[in-house]
């Protein structure tokens, strides 16, 4: 494709993403089912009573009679197939169509979607991070949101009233960071949280709190030694960046290095770290109102406690997390489960995936629906990626597969 | 219902293929059905109105695809069949209006894209219809020639001419974009 072409799409991309279909839009078109089949109802039965008349007067004419003479019933032609008791009210010759009786009843079920019309997503073209939006229904592409210019994007959240993105921005050195935001529609993005300086530190997760007034995120400010030896839980007010908490990694610590977090986003009191340490990766429940460090956590139990659990996000009232296992001999396997809140404990196991592994995952604002991102293969950093969205309930729907990266989605 | 209770045309409580079908193309498609029908016209309304009527038309015809796969082939051309026709349609309002139409993008383009973009975007709506359904099915629809000219109605070398054309016709704003 030349370079002008490839301008092209991009012009039509950008302009067609400015286009919001209307939300009433399945109410008309269902409407409009509805009306065109009252109309054939009526046009054929019409057509019936019409014929019958015209049989009607043939048969006057024939028998001489004077339109006194006791009239047959309506004679319906052979070739056309009878009206069967369920084919809804015959009307008379003379009777205007009315409205369907059972409008209701004759429109398709009405399943529509509870998620925002799209989500965010991490992606890497040459080289080069962008923030891209794709359609949550099959996952068209439909823009680019955010462009970091040469750095890297380490994480994204949307806020509850979907109008701001939130990109934890790492400028280069890895204990330069920045927190910013853009606004969903249009606009230019501003610093919110500044890690810079000799102060700097390495943020790498981002969590938006359910009511949209604070923000958390994990720092790690000995990032510059080379390890991960250091984590901090820093709460902060979304429109100034005040901090309003802070939460140490406790020492020694007993769960390992806290990687990324996940915000309960209607009591807000929970949230959900996984820490990463000697073994396999662990999910703290951390109750934000009461914790005094990283360490007083309430540890979930997986359904195999050699397995990695990762990516955790809230939703339903259930924390969901991806289980990624590789038992020995056997294929690498990753499944999305459930946990109860209050205890902490496995509460069921959703789909999974052979020789596949979760490498994102996020629940819309409503909670009713997840989306996650797929990798092939245990570290297998091939680019590849494949993006399910599943309705709580429901059965996992494959949106989108990208030949190359795609991670930390956002709704 | 049953297709033969479909083919009656009588109102039935029970979904139909029809209607399972409509809804997971609208669920699928219907967005990017919507955006296809605005880079067609020049009304973003309109462009709604030729969406859910192609829905509508697929509706009543589904009993009559062959291949309920080429559903969406079926939207799509109607998509572009419909747009024409509003084209035209608007085409001879505006020549019989007192006042011209206004030429500038609109205000949600003006905040979304740069000057040059919207440069582009009026060279594309002052092309030929033909020119115009090409690029933007090849471009933004991402078809095939054939795909192309399936939904056009038109030949392979049709739809090769009229992108060449047009793709030549926009080239030096397109060379103007950074």
């Amino acid at each position: 494709m030349t370079g002008n072409e490839e301008k092209m799409r991009e012009v039509l991309r950008a302009e067609a993403a400015t286009v919001l279909p209307s939300a009433d839009a399945w109410s008309r078109i269902t409407e409009g089912v509805a009306q065109q089949r009252r109309r054939r109802h009526w046009m054929q039965y019409g057509g019936l009573a019409a014929a019958a008349s015209a049989a009607a007067v043939v048969t006057v004419v024939v028998l001489g009679g004077d339109g006194r003479t006791p009239e047959p019933g309506p004679t319906v032609p052979a070739t056309q197939p009878a009206p069967t008791a369920t084919s809804g009210p015959r009307p008379s010759a003379t009777t205007a169509p009315s409205p369907d009786p059972t409008p209701a009843e004759t429109e398709p079920a009405q399943p529509m979607p509870t998620w925002p019309e799209s989500f965010l997503a991490v992606v890497q073209r040459n080289d080069v991070m962008r923030l891209d939006r794709f359609d949550a229904a099959n996952g068209e592409h439909l823009g680019v949101s955010w462009t970091p210019g040469e750095f890297s994007i380490n994480d994204v959240d949307v806020s509850a009233d979907r109008k701001w993105i939130y990109v934890v921005r790492s400028l280069g050195d890895a204990c330069q960071a920045t927190i910013v935001r853009s606004p969903m529609a249009a606009g230019s993005a501003e610093d919110v949280v500044d890690e810079t300086g000799p102060d700097g530190a390495e943020v790498f997760s981002l969590a938006l709190s359910g009511d949209g007034k604070r923000m958390a995120y994990l720092r790690n400010p000995q990032c510059d030694g080379g390890g991960e030896t250091s984590g901090e839980l820093v709460v902060r007010d979304v429109e100034n960046g005040r901090e309003l908490d802070r939460l140490t990694m406790a020492d020694p610590s007993p769960h390992g290095f806290p990687r990324s977090l996940a915000w309960e986003p209607v009591e807000q009191r929970d949230a959900a770290v996984v820490f990463a340490g000697e073994g396999p990766r662990q999910v703290g429940l951390l109750d934000m109102g009461k914790a005094k460090d990283l360490g007083d956590v309430k540890v979930v139990t997986g359904h195999n406690a050699s397995c990695n659990l990762d990516n955790v996000t809230f939703a339903g009232g259930l924390l969901y997390a991806s289980e990624n296992c590789e038992p020995t001999g056997k294929a690498w396997t990753s499944t999305i489960v459930t946990f109860d809140t209050s205890t902490g404990r496995l509460d069921s196991r959703g789909p999974s995936y052979r020789d596949r592994y979760v490498v994102s995952m996020d629940a819309d604002p409503s909670g009713k629906t997840l989306i996650y991102a797929l990798a092939e293969g245990k570290d297998g950093r091939t680019e590849e990626r494949w993006v399910y969205r599943l309705d709580l309930g429901g059965k996992p729907v494959e949106i989108l597969h990208s030949k190359t990266w795609a991670e930390h989605l956002g709704w | 219902m049953t297709t033969s209770a479909l083919k009656r045309g009588a109102p039935s409580p029970v979904r139909t293929d029809a209607d399972e079908a409509l809804t997971a193309l609208y669920l699928k498609h219907y967005a990017s059905l919507v955006r296809l029908a605005a880079l067609l016209l020049d009304d973003r309304g309109l462009s709604e109105e030729v969406a859910q009527d192609a829905y509508i038309k697929m509706h009543a015809a589904w009993h009559r695809l062959d291949d309920p796969d080429r559903a969406l082939a079926y939207l799509r051309q109607t998509v572009v069949n419909l747009a024409r026709s509003r084209m035209r349609r608007r085409l001879v309002a505006i020549k019989h209006a007192s006042k011209p139409m206004p030429d500038a993008p609109s205000a949600e383009y003006g905040a979304l894209a740069g000057v040059e973009r919207a440069e582009v975007m009026r060279g594309l709506r002052s092309l030929p219809p033909r020119q115009r359904e090409a690029i933007v099915l090849r471009y933004y629809g991402d078809l095939s020639e054939t795909e192309i000219a399936t939904a056009m109605g038109c030949s392979n070398g049709a739809v090769k001419s009229h992108i060449h054309r047009g793709l030549a016709a926009l080239a030096k704003s397109l060379e103007a974009l950074a």
